[in-house]
């Protein structure tokens, strides 16, 4: 399927989104946060670089531990709100994609997630790419710039034509 | 070369951002060359002159990548991909500052995360298996 290497590209989007989020944060949820953030970032390296999903069963409860974690940041912590749901809808989108690995495992019919790129149907996985690089850009731009980090920047929209005399 | 996915997007990726970065000086008559601010590119892409020329010697990068080899695709896609993840990053951190040379807005931002996205999953995981003969295919 040409979505295959969408759960790399939710990591790595979840990742920037964990990051930006632990650079307005307190020290605590500052380490907690980047280390989750930097982690989702070496992930989606790791499996775009190993071709497969590796380790579904980790991978699942990981990502739906992030998702806790995300939860209680939110609940008990002042963070934005849209980042975080930003941030929880990519890492249920890579654990809806480890259920599906999982749920054929059971069937005893194994097939794996192909992260790589097919070199027969080149067009194909990039459509995928672009289409999937797009929708994860368009999640993770807008929480980028609602969180603090975000909200520290240029007033967004108010450039003008030629205004940079 | 139809069967490398690097040498596709190297290709395409070049071409679309020379084209913009030829079409950025449309937009940038009277602008700093590093104003904070820039002309709008087609309405919607902050540029100034500077971000023209990256957006040229980026493109000309991506372009003779993906010409010459699968394997000089694949590293200037992952380096690019990467240069542009980067500067998403650090991007956040320089807007609305002094520092903000290349006149970076929002759309600029999706832009450029769509474009690390897209280099850096193809540059990884794509074309694993460069021999010696496919790499100048």
């Amino acid at each position: 399927m040409f979505t295959r290497q969408w759960p790399a590209l939710c990591a790595w989007g979840a990742g920037l989104i964990h990051l930006a989020i632990a650079a307005g944060s307190s020290p605590l949820w500052a380490v907690l946060l980047g280390a989750i953030g930097a982690a989702e970032l070496a992930w989606g390296v790791y499996a775009l670089r190993a071709g497969r999903m590796t380790r579904p069963r980790v991978v699942l409860g990981i990502s739906l531990g992030v998702v806790g974690v995300s939860v209680l940041a939110g609940m008990l912590g002042s963070f934005p709100g849209i980042p975080l749901a930003a941030a929880c809808a990519l890492l249920l989108v890579i654990a809806f994609a480890v259920g599906g690995v999982l749920r054929t495992e059971a069937r005893r019919s194994p097939r794996r997630i192909t992260f790589e790129a097919s070199q027969q149907r080149p067009g194909r996985t990039l459509i995928g790419l672009l289409a999937g690089a797009a929708l994860v850009a368009g999640l993770t731009t807008p929480a980028l710039a609602l969180t603090d980090a975000g909200e520290h920047a240029v007033p967004h929209g108010e450039m003008t034509g030629h205004s940079g005399h | 070369m139809r069967n490398s996915p690097n040498r596709i997007v190297g290709v395409v990726f070049g071409a679309v951002y020379l084209l913009v970065g030829l079409l950025g000086f449309a937009y940038t008559g009277g602008v700093g060359f590093i104003a904070t601010e820039g002309g709008l590119l087609l309405g919607i892409f902050a540029v100034n002159p500077l971000h023209n020329i990256a957006h040229l010697l980026i493109g000309a990068a991506l372009l003779i990548g993906g010409l010459v080899s699968v394997k000089a695709a694949k590293t200037i896609n992952v380096v690019v991909g990467a240069a542009y993840l980067l500067l998403g990053i650090v991007g956040f951190f320089l807007v609305n500052t002094a520092a903000n040379i290349l006149a970076l807005n929002t759309a600029d931002h999706f832009l450029h995360l769509a474009s690390a996205i897209v280099l850096l999953a193809t540059g990884i995981a794509a074309d694993k298996v460069v021999s010696a003969r496919s790499a100048v295919a």
